[in-house]
C-alpha cells in the first residue's frame, strides 16, 4: 500500500511554494534543490500539475512555475489524483473487470477496501496546501535560511 | 496505493479457513478453487500465514489446512502487517528521514503519517470475526447456493 516518490514529491513541491511569500514564481532549480530530486524529474511532475491547472509557467529568464490558486483551495487530494490517479486501494473498487472471482455483490472483503479508500480520502480531500503550509516552522526558522 | 494481492488473496483465505474451521482440514486445492487463486500462489500465501502461526498444517492422506487462531483476537491490522509489511502509504526508510528538508518533514509529520495512523485506527478495530461475520450476513441475503460457497 503506497503512495508513488512522484506524489510524494508533487506535495511537498506544492507545500514549499505554498509556504513562501518571497516568490511567485519559482524556478524548477530551487525547488529541485529543496527536495533534492532532479530538474528533469522535477519538471515531470510539474507538467502534469500544469495539465491539470494547478501550475502555470512563466518563460524567460526569470521563468518557472507558480501557483493558480490560492493555497487555500487546493486539496492534497486533487494533487495526489492528478500524479497518483484515482486512489485504489483494490482494482475491483472502480471497475468490474479485474475481479476475476465473479462475486462483487456478494464479496466479503470488498467493504473493508471501500472503507480503506474513504478513510485515506477523508484524509486528503479536507486538507488543503496552506493548511500544509501553515505547519512550517515560521519564517527565518532553520531550514529556509541557507536558500536565500 | 495499492493493496496487493499477496494482502487481499491471503485475507480471503484466512476467512475461509475460519468459516470452515468445523470441518476436518482443507486442501490447499479446495481454497484455490473456491478462492479463484492459482495454487502455486496460494502456496506461496499459506506459508507466509503459517509462519505467522495463523495457520497450521496437518499432515497424512486427509490432510490439509486449519485455523489456528482465534478469529476475534485477530486484528486485520495484525494479519494485513504479516502480508503487505508496514502499513505506510510513503516509503521512508531511516536514513531518508535524517536527511529529509524541513517541507518534507512537515508533509511527513501532517500528511502522510496522519493518513497511516487513520488507516491503522480502522484496522485495529477490526478482527477477522467481524469478516466472518460481513460473510455470514451477506450469505444470509443470498439464496443461490452458488454463492455461498464463495467468500
Amino acid at each position: 500500500m503506497k503512495i508513488s516518490t512522484k506524489g510524494k514529491n508533487a506535495v511537498e513541491a506544492l507545500v514549499y511554494m505554498a509556504s513562501s511569500r518571497e516568490r511567485d514564481v519559482w524556478p524548477v532549480k530551487v525547488i529541485s534543490s529543496e527536495l533534492q530530486v532532479s530538474e528533469r524529474y522535477l519538471e515531470q511532475i510539474f507538467f502534469i500539475l500544469r495539465k491539470v491547472g494547478i501550475l502555470e509557467t512563466v518563460r524567460g529568464t526569470k521563468g518557472g512555475y507558480y501557483l493558480t490558486r490560492k493555497p487555500d483551495e487546493i486539496k492534497v487530494g486533487e494533487i495526489l489524483r492528478a500524479v497518483e490517479g484515482e486512489f485504489i486501494i483494490v482494482p475491483c473498487l472502480t471497475s468490474e473487470e479485474p475481479c476475476t472471482c465473479n462475486i462483487r455483490e456478494k464479496c466479503t472483503t470488498r467493504g473493508l477496501w471501500c472503507k480503506l479508500e474513504e478513510v485515506i480520502s477523508s484524509v486528503v480531500d479536507h486538507l488543503t496546501l496552506k493548511q500544509l503550509a501553515d505547519k512550517l516552522p515560521s519564517k527565518g526558522g532553520e531550514g529556509f535560511e541557507n536558500l536565500y | 496505493m495499492k493493496i496487493s494481492t499477496k494482502g487481499r488473496y491471503g485475507l480471503r483465505t484466512l476467512i475461509d479457513l475460519a468459516i470452515h474451521q468445523e470441518e476436518s482440514p482443507i486442501s490447499l486445492g479446495t481454497i484455490a478453487q473456491r478462492q479463484g487463486i492459482s495454487l502455486s500462489y496460494l502456496e506461496q500465501i499459506i506459508a507466509i500465514l503459517k509462519r505467522a502461526g495463523l495457520v497450521k498444517s496437518i499432515k497424512g492422506a486427509l490432510g490439509g489446512y486449519q485455523i489456528n487462531c482465534v478469529p476475534k483476537e485477530v486484528t486485520l491490522k495484525y494479519i494485513l502487517t504479516i502480508l503487505e509489511g508496514e502499513l505506510k502509504v510513503v516509503e521512508c526508510d531511516d536514513v531518508e528521514v535524517g536527511e529529509e528538508s524541513i517541507v518534507q518533514k512537515c508533509v511527513r509529520e501532517n500528511l502522510w503519517e496522519m493518513i497511516d495512523f487513520q488507516i491503522v485506527r480502522l484496522l485495529e478495530q477490526l478482527t477477522l470475526e467481524d469478516m466472518i461475520e460481513e460473510y455470514y450476513s451477506k450469505k444470509e441475503g443470498e439464496l443461490s447456493y452458488f454463492y455461498s460457497f464463495n467468500i
